[in-house]
């Protein structure tokens, strides 16, 4: 199985993702590359089979029963967010400002894609880290996973863009009244108590505060941005799809496909997953099943058949049996990824 | 056995986890409901539109569109709904416009949290007045938890005004019973079960009421259980549906609310559609 030094998943909802990054890193992991596997809120049956729990959130920790070589850590964009401003804020005070921001506390989470670039920062830091051969990063399902790559992009055009200097006027007088009204009297006073029945003022006050509040690190993230959308468009990363063999999740896949595509990422691999092995003639021992089972594993080869015709060379098309029931151990893991390789 | 095809409620919202069929199965209800008499209106949320493929209409690029006898479908793009309600509801006029073109309201409609979900649910609760019935196919990413304790969160936040009051109309519409209904749709399979029974609970704690429905997609054919021969398709469908029935057996003992079962089809698209809407008229019909 090859593999480049960063391999992201990427594909839509219910695809079986999670388990064929697994699958993946444990192979990665039994050819004697230290192996970190980066998985995004794992379903539970995940972590049970990788023996982790919650204590892998934001860190990284061994799993057993691959000689020590495979580590799993699930990601947490808002963790992650706070170590940065932990460690790039100029002082305390900022920092203390930032981090008790009740607009960052609860609101900052879909702040322009904000929470998926700390996905991307947290990988980039790992490969820095030089600790693993092979990183395998699992990520959501496809319209997120779209704003992931995206992410540093839309980070460093949100800097550069004037909302930043707009939201970082000063507003509000030192008793957290809008100073544009103030000078208005009374009128004022009705603007200001209007706006605050439309949207809630103070929701406005912890916007600005927040963004004064951050604006010393803007360079920092900038810079650290564009040397992320790097990696991703790099030599080092690949990615590889995944998709079951239905026809609106190919159209999923195939839409993502593009995205990359035009993005400059490098895309190498397909994996279809769950397929349904197809009835022989012979065997019509229940001609109503029989006639089931071929159907579904028809309509399958056929959405095979069709992505094998959009594919040029330089991407691989793995197939993937169903199995019938999820893999619940790593020795369920290891042969799931025998299948991987071996296509 | 079922009041969604005589009277109330007027809106059902249709949640589960990527990949069990949701869209297929959101369409087969509002099909059934249409052909049982009712005005049904479609809503789905994801921009990447799907309804289309399973209706055999033209995407909805955020209109109505007509999908067949009494049934219409539209794809919500919160945002435009979030415009529409300021210049709906802010006056002066002049103040709509300054506000709308600002790029502070740009950060808070992206920033404010569950604004987009309270806007779509809110296009929902409104539509409900120009249609008998309204069904809302639940995005596929994130959870139906999210979507559905949204108002409750935003006009706790908000205090007061405009937005603060839609949130407070959509949550009350939500939170009742009588008004809405909650419907999950899953496959029988281990995760996909533990999620919608955790998904019933985490719903009872964020607000205050459970699921009213249970869907289980993809059946398999009972006799599959006895299935003869060593073959790879023949052991995979015995061992799937010897899987299968286990968890029914253990889903039955925890869940006594209301279930409608339907099988695994080799159809796709509009055929898939019509097979599930007969099915479900049937087991749902008065």
């Amino acid at each position: 199985l090859s593999l480049a030094r960063v391999e992201v998943l990427a594909g839509a909802g219910g695809v079986g993702k999670t388990t064929v990054a697994a699958a993946t890193a444990v192979a990665a992991a039994d050819a004697g590359y230290r192996t970190l596997v980066m998985t995004f809120d794992p379903s539970r049956r995940l972590k049970d089979t990788l023996g982790i729990g919650s204590e892998a959130a934001g860190r990284e920790l061994a799993v057993a029963g691959c000689g020590g070589r495979l580590h799993a850590s699930l990601l947490d964009a808002q963790r992650t967010f706070d170590e940065i401003v932990e460690r790039h804020a100029p002082d305390a005070a900022v920092r203390q400002r930032i981090l008790g921001n009740r607009y960052y506390r609860q609101l900052a989470g879909s702040l322009a894609g904000i929470l998926e670039y700390m996905a991307v920062e947290k990988l980039f830091e790992v490969v820095q880290s030089e600790s693993y051969d092979r990183i395998v990063l699992d990520t959501p399902p496809t319209s997120q996973a779209l704003d992931l790559f995206d992410a540093p992009q839309r980070i460093v055009s949100f800097l550069d863009s004037g909302a930043v200097g707009f939201a970082t006027r000063r507003w509000f007088d030192e008793r957290g009244r809008l100073r544009a009204t103030g000078r208005l009297g009374g009128l004022g006073r009705r603007v200001e108590n209007y706006l605050d029945g439309l949207v809630g003022l103070d929701l406005l006050r912890d916007i600005v505060e927040f963004f004064q509040a951050f604006k010393p690190l803007f360079e920092g993230f900038r810079q650290r941005a564009i040397e992320v959308e790097s990696l991703l468009t790099g030599p080092q990363t690949s990615f590889t799809l995944v998709t079951t063999a239905s026809e609106d999740r190919i159209e999923d896949t195939m839409f993502l496909a593009r995205r990359l595509l035009d993005s400059g990422m490098r895309w190498r691999r397909l994996v279809v997953n769950r397929l349904h092995p197809k009835p022989g003639a012979g065997e019509r021992s229940s001609s109503r099943i029989w006639r089931l089972a071929s159907a579904v594993a028809e309509r399958e080869q056929r959405a095979l058949a069709s992505v094998r015709e959009l594919l040029g060379p330089p991407v691989e098309l793995v197939g993937l049996p169903l199995h019938a029931e999820e893999p619940t151990t790593i020795d369920h893991l290891r042969r799931l990824g025998g299948d991987l390789s071996s296509i | 056995m079922s009041d969604l095809w005589t009277s109330v409620p007027s809106l059902v919202v249709v949640i589960g986890k990527g990949g069990v069929g949701k869209t297929l199965v959101s369409c087969a209800l509002a099909r059934a409901a249409a052909a049982a008499g009712r005005r049904v209106l479609l809503l789905e949320l994801d921009a990447r539109e799907s309804l289309h493929r399973f209706l055999g209409c033209s995407p909805s690029g955020g209109a109505v569109i007509s999908a067949g006898d009494r049934l219409w479908a539209q794809s919500v793009r919160p945002r435009a709904v979030v415009d529409t309600l300021i210049e709906h509801r802010v006056r002066p006029r002049w103040a709509a416009r300054r506000l709308l073109a600002s790029q502070i309201y740009e950060q808070f409609v992206a920033g404010a949290p569950g604004l987009r979900e309270v806007a779509a649910l809110g296009h929902a609760v409104e539509s409900g007045g120009s249609y008998d019935l309204v069904i809302l196919d639940s995005p596929a990413s994130g959870h139906g938890v999210a979507l559905l304790a949204a108002p409750r969160l935003l006009a706790a936040a908000i205090g007061s005004g405009p937005l603060a009051e839609l949130a407070g109309e959509v949550d009350a519409k939500v939170a009742d019973p009588a008004a809405s209904r909650l419907w999950a749709v899953s496959t029988v399979e281990a995760m996909a079960l533990r999620e919608t029974l955790e998904l019933d609970v985490a719903l009872e704690s964020a607000i205050g009421r459970g699921l009213d429905q249970l869907v289980l997609n993809r059946l398999l054919p009972d006799e599959a259980v006895e299935l003869a021969g060593e073959a790879a398709w023949q052991r995979l469908w015995r061992d799937r549906a010897r899987a299968q029935r286990g968890h029914l057996e253990r889903l039955g003992a925890r869940w006594q609310r209301p279930v409608v079962r339907l099988p695994l089809t080799a159809a796709e698209g509009q055929a898939a559609t019509a097979e599930l809407s007969a099915l479900l008229a049937a087991e749902l019909s008065p």
